[in-house]
């Protein structure tokens, strides 16, 4: 094979700030720097219930712990905080014997925490319950 | 890690930190140490004003919650505090037996002359048992959760937490 010059044109990689501003297109991503785009999850956790006990973490991202507060209260704690209270939290979870019916609602949020409320039923005079699974996802800047 | 457990100081409730294990934290904040683990942990779980937050071991935690908002934190375990305890299963005798005045046709409270005309003395004498319950069943005798859980008024539907 005869020797031949190949230029290999390497995009750079994109900083924090290209990922933040979210527009450039000519820059490659790593691993590292995903979570600095402002669509990418910045916070989630996975709590169960088994109805013994407190509650378990079993999976996380950016999540230092979570505190079980009370019958149907949990708190999540941040790891790496958002940079205002105006993020976005979603959370979502299975109320305990299949029911149908009740709801969650996010109680307190600050930069680095908050409470999710779960209640066995759909009005304010709804009394609160532990549910088998929560689900919490946060996106926003950090 | 161990669990951790502090007082608030807001009204006095218990809190108990579940910390997310170690390898999932290190994808955010990179390599740590043990000591470096369990200082983040704390440093961002308890609040300054958390009254005496101590290691728990999950032997020292209750294993059922049907008394969750009762429990209290003594030392480094946590016990049940009956005085709590006692208006907790109150209240769920309570929402039980609106259940059962709702199954009789009788949600809402007659006024006593219209409930003489319209009602026969068994079904009067049995509304007023229900509504007498909070009265004449003494709840104070039971000196632990299981003793207070076998309090439960005939004729009302079992609270489904109780229902395992």
């Amino acid at each position: 094979m005869a020797n031949s010059a190949v230029s290999l044109n390497i995009p750079d990689p994109a900083t924090q700030a290209d990922m933040e501003t979210a527009t450039d297109v000519t820059k490659v991503v790593t691993p590292g720097r995903v979570k600095f785009h402002p669509g990418a999850c910045k916070v989630w956790g996975n709590v169960t219930n088994s109805g013994g006990g407190v509650p378990a973490l079993q999976a996380s991202y950016n999540m230092t712990s979570i505190a079980d507060t009370g019958t149907g209260q949990i708190t999540f704690t941040i790891a790496t905080d958002f940079s205002s209270v105006n993020w976005s939290c979603t959370a979502s979870g299975k109320r305990p014997g299949g029911n149908s019916g009740g709801y969650i609602q996010q109680q307190t949020k600050d930069v680095g925490t908050i409470l999710i409320y779960t209640f066995a039923g759909g009005s304010s005079t709804s009394t609160f319950e532990d549910w088998d699974i929560i689900d919490m996802q946060g996106l926003g800047d950090q | 890690m161990e669990k951790i457990i502090y007082t608030r100081e807001s009204d006095g409730g218990l809190n108990v930190i579940i910390p997310a294990s170690k390898a999932d934290l290190e994808r955010v904040l990179g390599p740590l140490t043990d000591e470096q683990y369990e200082q983040h942990v704390w440093q961002k779980s308890i609040p300054e004003d958390a009254i005496t937050p101590t290691s728990i071991a999950d032997s020292g935690i209750p294993t059922d919650r049907e008394f969750r908002d009762a429990w209290v934190q003594n030392g480094g375990i946590i016990n049940i505090k009956m005085d709590i305890v006692i208006p907790i299963h109150m209240n769920r005798i309570r929402e039980m037996r609106q259940k059962k005045f709702e199954e009789m046709g009788f949600p809402q409270r007659l006024n006593p002359q219209v409930e003489a005309a319209i009602l026969d003395e068994p079904t009067r004498t049995e509304l007023q048992r229900l509504r007498d319950i909070p009265q004449t069943l003494d709840l104070t005798v039971a000196k632990t959760p299981d003793e207070i859980k076998a309090l439960w008024p005939i004729g009302v539907n079992m609270h489904p937490i109780y229902v395992k």
